[in-house]
């Protein structure tokens, strides 16, 4: 299941198309709006996203780490437009036979797509400014030397 | 041969539209390299995000050596920042 959403992300239907009898495990990762990033209180972000071709290097993602980890079920939800404060931008659910590996995906998943999916996070700032999110990485065709940071508001943004 | 070009985010917003058509005439096919000269040339605000940017041809990451034709789908794509 592979999705980009323009509402807020509903989990249980997530986690209804992770779950199967032969999975013993199942990690959910989800990313939500913080607040406070590098000392700026972030209102608000809002995304933007390539909506093709985000859908097709999220496909590519879920059929590597399947086949990568030996996944049994692999789901990969993005929301865009504007997602406020505390509520879920991303959500990820791998399982698999054992834990090691829905772990594993996991965390390969999340910091993957956040190098390679066309997708991109707009700050809204409390003191009004705003400001889109393009860290200074590798083309995403390389992503292997692209930085990555593991919160969803980007750290490694500002001039 | 005029190629369209799709933009988002900050070029998006830099350029005041999510699409342009680029004129470009070579004595060779144009290929990526030769977008991106064309682009700063004509748009000069885009100077600092194409530095960054890469592109996609049909909905795939492209090279700078990817040949260009005006059947295909191109987009302007700034450094990534979803999750």
């Amino acid at each position: 299941m592979i999705q980009i959403v323009d509402e807020p992300i509903d989990l249980v239907p997530i986690i209804a198309a992770s779950q199967s009898n032969s999975a013993g495990a199942m990690v959910l990762f989800t990313g939500s709006t913080r607040e406070f990033t590098s000392g700026k209180q972030t209102t608000t972000l809002k995304y933007d996203c390539y909506r093709e071709m985000a859908l097709l290097e999220m496909e590519k993602l879920r059929e590597q780490a399947t086949e990568r980890w030996q996944l049994v079920n692999c789901v990969l939800v993005h929301r865009i437009g504007e997602v406020p404060l505390g509520e879920m931008s991303v959500a990820i659910a791998t399982a698999s036979g054992h834990r090691p590996q829905a772990y594993e995906a996991s965390r390969w998943l999340i910091d993957e797509l956040k190098k390679r999916v066309p997708i991109w996070k707009q700050e809204n700032y409390a003191d009004g400014s705003t400001e889109w999110v393009h860290p200074n990485s590798d083309s995403p065709a390389n992503s292997d030397s692209s930085q990555v940071c593991d919160s969803t508001n980007s750290e490694n943004s500002k001039p | 041969m005029i190629l369209k070009v799709q933009f988002f985010a900050a070029a998006k917003e830099l350029l005041g539209k999510s699409e342009l058509d680029c004129q470009i005439e070579l004595d060779r096919p144009a290929n990526i390299s030769d977008l991106k000269d064309f682009l700063t040339t004509h748009h000069p605000e885009l100077t600092d995000i194409l530095k960054t940017s890469t592109f996609s041809v049909d909905r795939q990451y492209a090279t700078p050596q990817t040949v260009l034709n005006p059947d295909q789908e191109i987009a302007c794509i700034p450094p990534v920042s979803g999750g």
